[in-house]
């Protein structure tokens, strides 16, 4: 083995159920689509559909680190969108290059929700469109910090918000990046 | 979904490997019959560093070495359209070397160009 092997691993429902979105998710197709339940790997439907004015539920992601491979370090982590929204609709996120919160805590009590709870885990910043240039989501609370062994990055915690006046029709795709030192 | 990295009996394997080249003439390759770290390298000794291609037809990148640098290795994964089902992933070689302050790093296109930076997060 040389590379190392890593997962976007998505958390939900409050008794916090891990999936690694790969391959197929309970016959699904794994994807980061956001809409009006807590659940990976969502398909798109009118029973998923988020309301205008409403809010998706939560996304709780990690980066899922099960092998190092030959990497000393993993680190470096960034997510981004490929586009905005359409107006009236914003996705949220506590992803930033600077003023970082550190990591938040998963919500073991309700899970992921639709309501907006931005001020309490810090999901206030807009995705950015397009590569952030520097590293935006942190491990261990630190943008600085790395893993040295399997484990899991913070969570990005993220949600799509719209209002009254939302736009549907646009879909919009998150990527991201990791570095492995050597 | 495109994933451009390469695999070998469902693992995948780096196309681009390194090679230490010393002044005295020895090789440390990344791969041999066993497989070498980085930390490996005595980079007191290194005449150059070399990332070799997997493809014999495609000529090796060198950077020839001298004194007082510190050398740099890591790999950057790219995920373009997460989940989206048209999901592209692409691995990035980068090495490269610091001296002082200033870092100059080197990233292996999968196209196989080179661009030259000065600092990771360029990359």
């Amino acid at each position: 083995m040389t590379a190392a092997t890593v997962y976007i691993a998505e958390s939900n429902t409050s008794a916090e159920t891990v999936t690694n979105l790969t391959g197929t998710v309970d016959g699904r197709p794994a994807s980061c689509n956001m809409g009006s339940i807590d659940q990976p790997a969502m398909l798109i439907s009118t029973t998923t559909a988020i309301v205008a004015d409403d809010n998706s539920f939560e996304k709780w992601q990690r980066f899922r680190v099960t092998d190092m491979g030959t990497a000393t370090q993993i680190g470096g982590l960034r997510v981004w969108d490929s586009d905005t929204l359409a107006a009236e609709a914003t996705h949220k996120t506590n992803a930033r290059t600077t003023g970082y919160e550190g990591a938040q805590t998963f919500d073991a009590v309700n899970g992921p929700l639709a309501t907006d709870r931005s001020a309490t885990y810090d999901y206030t910043q807009t995705m950015p469109v397009g590569d952030p240039g520097a590293t935006n989501l942190g491990i261990a609370g630190s943008l600085s910090s790395f893993l040295t062994g399997i484990g899991y990055s913070d969570y990005l915690v993220h949600q799509i918000q719209t209002t009254a006046s939302a736009v549907a029709g646009k879909s919009i795709i998150i990527n991201y990046q990791y570095f492995e030192y050597q | 979904m495109t994933d451009l990295r390469v695999y070998s009996d469902g693992e995948e394997i780096f196309v681009w490997r390194w090679e230490a080249h010393y002044v005295d003439g020895s090789v440390l390759k990344q791969y041999d019959k066993t497989f070498h770290k980085f930390a490996e390298i005595d980079q007191s000794k290194l005449a150059s560093f070399w990332m070799v291609n997997m493809d014999p037809n495609i000529p090796p990148i060198i950077l020839k070495w001298r004194e007082g640098l510190k050398l740099i290795h890591f790999y950057a994964v790219k995920c373009m359209g997460f989940g989206s089902g048209n999901e592209t992933i692409y691995r990035l070689y980068c090495f490269g070397y610091q001296e002082g302050d200033k870092k100059i790093i080197m990233t292996i296109l999968p196209n196989g160009r080179v661009v030259v930076s000065n600092d990771c997060t360029e990359v």
